[in-house]
């Protein structure tokens, strides 16, 4: 069994090998992308140097090796959050993930008046593509409201849902707050009106356990660069049966199984929604990326992140003039803290940490501008932790917080 | 207002470095969209008043935080000094070339442009001749009394 221990981890990634004016990096925006270890980057060397060769294309051997190699990943992946490999399709993000269900789902089964049903802490990624779909179909889009202590109003879900209603969409875990959703349950009183259950799991699959048969969602969505796999390939997981059922979201090379010349006839799935040439590499490396957490543990890696928020949530009251956008229950929360130094704008304090002591995070809307608007009309600071996370980085955080606000 | 400091800077530091170039032609984009009162978009004035602050913070918290929190004053004094300190090196130049003395028309006192020429031997000739004035005086004095 695997002994988490962040020391060690820590060596198999070499961004901490450098130093910036003398001082080493602590990187806190693992909410927006993860650092690779040497096993991914290895991983993706190894293809282009040993195996680089077009998908289900030839029959030559580079060929067979590197569909061999996409397939594999595939499945390593499928089974990470107890999916088949048929339900796994790779998109290049969670936003391409999304869109390739509201284009290629919503925007031909949806018609004026139906009604989607989201939640006030949507990423950009989740709600814009629902306004536009208000915008051009006339399908309405409503919101589910948050509590003050960051949870959602769930006693709307029963006021809210309706027949109209199509589409259930929540954040499996909100990149702001940090909160974690009831999906599960909110998956079946979604399922109870026969409406469609998408699941943002940006913020979750990388952080915690996430099963897919359990939650019961027809549709997960996650990237890969945010869970130690490079960027340019995110996850599209779908109940066989709908994804069957659905049209192709592109059209070209791999998607189709033969051309006539007025027809065609579709790939099987999950090539039918991956036309083009994929992300081979991309694919890979997030294979590699998901056999190196599966070595870790998710719930040692969960344990982890429970300990820095709380280490980190802890040390924050000793700085002064903070303001900590949480009043959630650990069990409910997930890697994340969000602050506000006063008189400071979110971005000046962030530059502050850059400039003094290379701390990284991130500031401003967040990508979730209603929510974060809600707290501070200017933005906030958020501070978001990984497996190679420390509490002594956490520390470098405190001591120029303290520095900063004298 | 830091904008237009780092603006000739950088504009000096771009003809030999290729990062510079980029912060040269971020800081102009800044100073024509301020000039056109618009928000600059580059956020090359928060970086660089973070660049700044943080490295006095580390130095010493209380300096960094006042310069922090009157960044945009004291680059108000700053460019108030740069643009005094540019006048008179226009005017100077303009003396230089018009009657050969950075200092205006007959004035003997040290010009920094005139190196090397007749008139800065003169006139270096002339500051030694002051300095050691007092020096030969006494020694003189000194001869006299062992005479």
């Amino acid at each position: 069994m695997f002994k988490f221990d962040p020391e060690k981890i820590r060596k198999d990634f070499p961004y901490l090998n450098r130093k910036i004016n003398g001082k080493p990096i602590v990187y806190f925006d693992n909410a927006a992308m993860t650092q690779k270890p040497n096993q991914v980057l290895g991983a993706i060397d190894d293809y282009y140097k040993e195996h680089c060769a077009n998908v289900h294309r030839g029959v030559h051997k580079l060929s067979q090796e590197a569909s061999g190699l996409y397939e594999d990943a595939h499945k390593k992946i499928g089974k990470f959050v107890n999916a088949k490999f048929e339900e796994t399709v790779f998109t290049r993000n969670t936003t391409e993930s999304l869109n390739l269900i509201y284009y290629a789902y919503a925007l031909r089964n949806l018609k004026k008046g139906d009604r989607i049903l989201a939640t006030s802490m949507e990423h950009h990624s989740n709600y814009v593509p629902l306004l536009e779909l208000k915008k051009s179909r006339g399908i309405e889009v409503d919101s589910i409201g948050i509590n003050e202590d960051g949870t959602l109003k769930m006693e709307e879900y029963g006021e809210k849902i309706s027949k109209k209603t199509k589409i259930v969409t929540v954040v499996h875990v909100s990149n702001v707050l940090g909160t974690i959703n009831k999906v599960k349950e909110i998956g079946k009183l979604a399922h109870e009106n026969d409406s469609l259950f998408i699941v943002d799991a940006a913020q979750s699959v990388p952080h915690m356990p996430v099963d897919f048969k359990n939650i019961n969602a027809d549709f997960l969505c996650f990237s890969g660069y945010k869970m130690l796999g490079p960027t340019g390939i995110g996850v599209l997981i779908g109940k066989k049966e709908i994804l069957e059922d659905m049209n192709p979201f592109l059209y070209g090379g791999d998607m189709l199984q033969e051309v006539h010349k007025d027809s065609w006839k579709p790939n099987k799935i999950p090539w039918k929604f991956e036309a083009g040439t994929p992300n081979i590499a991309g694919g890979i490396g997030l294979g590699a990326a998901v056999d190196y957490l599966k070595r870790i543990g998710m719930d040692k890696i969960r344990k982890h992140e429970v300990e820095l928020v709380q280490y980190t949530l802890e040390k924050l009251k000793s700085v002064r003039g903070v303001k900590v956008y949480d009043s959630l229950s650990i069990e409910n929360k997930g890697g994340i803290v969000s602050f506000n130094l006063e008189k400071l704008k979110c971005h000046e304090t962030a530059g502050l940490l850059d400039s003094m002591s290379n701390v990284m995070c991130r500031s401003g809307m967040l990508c979730a501008q209603p929510l974060v608007e809600s707290l501070n009309k200017d933005g906030v600071v958020r501070v978001s932790f990984y497996i190679y996370n420390t509490k002594e980085e956490i520390d470098v955080l405190i001591e120029s917080l303290k520095k900063i606000n004298l | 207002m830091i904008c237009l400091i780092a603006l000739p800077i950088f504009a000096v530091m771009a003809l030999f470095s290729a990062t510079h170039r980029r912060l040269f032609l971020e800081a102009l984009d800044c100073v024509f969209r301020k000039a056109t009162l618009r928000k600059c978009q580059s956020s090359l004035d928060e970086r660089l008043k973070a660049k700044i602050s943080g490295t006095l913070i580390n130095k010493n918290p209380k300096i960094g935080n006042f310069v922090f929190r009157r960044f945009e004053i004291l680059s108000s004094i700053f460019l108030v000094l740069m643009i005094l300190s540019l006048i008179f090196s226009v005017q100077g130049i303009y003396s230089y070339i018009k009657y050969g003395n950075c200092n205006g028309q007959d004035s003997k006192d040290f010009c920094i442009l005139n190196f090397g020429s007749n008139e800065t031997s003169v006139n270096q000739k002339a500051t030694q001749k002051d300095t050691f004035a007092g020096v030969e005086a006494n020694c003189t004095e000194e001869n006299n009394v062992q005479v």
